[in-house]
């Protein structure tokens, strides 16, 4: 049948890419999570523990730095620094901000690992002979909706994240760069619908003797 | 749904199997069954034509027209 090989070569990719997200995500939250129980909450004496680094892009409202020093905070619980275009900010995995980084990296690992075993389901589930699945749709919406939430999530913690890196620098404005989510999950959701509407054409054709 | 199907009255009528009808339209079994048992969503004018050449009757005969009030009786 036409197409029969590549849908066969994308559901294996799909597979292989499933399983590698997978290792990932548990390497990404092992490291974070030892991270977290050695790291300090300064960055006194913790540069050889390689503190955590932000890259945010900014508004360009401070004057560039040729040199690129870090400014410390008081105390020494955060660091900043300006090279052309955007902040670099440091803290220790033990501060607010780590913590704080910490939980939203879990909770993006999750939606991640959700988003991926939708789509590994939608491709299990479908054959290039019956393309039609009624609990695809659902799937298919709620990869949507993953998107759009993880979009949202994301500007929810531009304004955390600015207000609590503003607490050590006043006067910085951060950007947190946001995605193309929201536009590929309202893509994804119209795609739904017209999905869920081929499934009950499909489901008519079915039962017409 | 209102639409009765009366397949299994026309084949008493001629004495017929279901399996014979099957063979000699050309349908599966299963989807003769599906429409049979009144669980088929629309049939195709050319299955409804081959149907009545064998059984000799009318559409009529084989599709009746039941007020859903009726029906739920």
């Amino acid at each position: 049948m036409r197409g029969q090989k590549t849908f066969t070569i994308t559901s294996k990719f799909v597979g292989i890419i499933f399983y590698l997200v997978i290792l990932t995500c548990v390497i990404n939250v092992v490291i974070r999570t030892y991270r977290l129980f050695e790291g300090d909450a300064n960055l006194a004496g913790t540069w050889h523990q390689d503190p955590l680094s932000f890259d945010v892009m900014s508004f360009g409202h401070l004057n560039p730095s040729t040199q690129f020093p870090y400014r410390y905070s008081e105390g020494k619980l955060a660091a900043l620094r300006q090279p052309p275009d955007h902040y670099q900010l440091l803290v220790g995995h033990r501060s607010p901000i780590g913590y704080y980084d910490y939980f939203l990296s879990i909770l993006l690992t999750g939606a991640v690992l959700y988003g991926m075993w939708e789509l590994r389901s939608i491709f299990r589930s479908i054959s290039i002979k019956e393309p039609f699945a009624a609990s695809n749709a659902r799937r298919i919406r709620n990869i949507g909706l993953l998107l759009i939430g993880v979009d949202i999530v994301k500007i929810i913690n531009y304004i955390i994240f600015d207000f609590m890196a503003n607490k050590y620098f006043s006067g910085a404005e951060l950007l947190i760069q946001i995605g193309n989510g929201i536009w590929v999950g309202s893509l994804l959701l119209a795609l739904s619908v017209v999905y869920r509407r081929g499934v009950e054409i499909y489901s008519d054709n079915q039962l017409t003797i | 749904m209102p639409i009765i199907v009366n397949l299994d009255v026309m084949l008493a009528k001629r004495k017929m199997q279901l399996t014979e009808l099957s063979g000699k339209i050309g349908i599966t079994m299963s989807n003769l069954s599906i429409l049979k048992t009144g669980k088929a969503k629309a049939i195709r004018f050319s299955t409804l034509e081959m149907i009545c050449e064998i059984l000799e009757c009318q559409p009529a005969d084989i599709l009746e027209y039941v007020p859903e009030k009726e029906s739920a009786k």
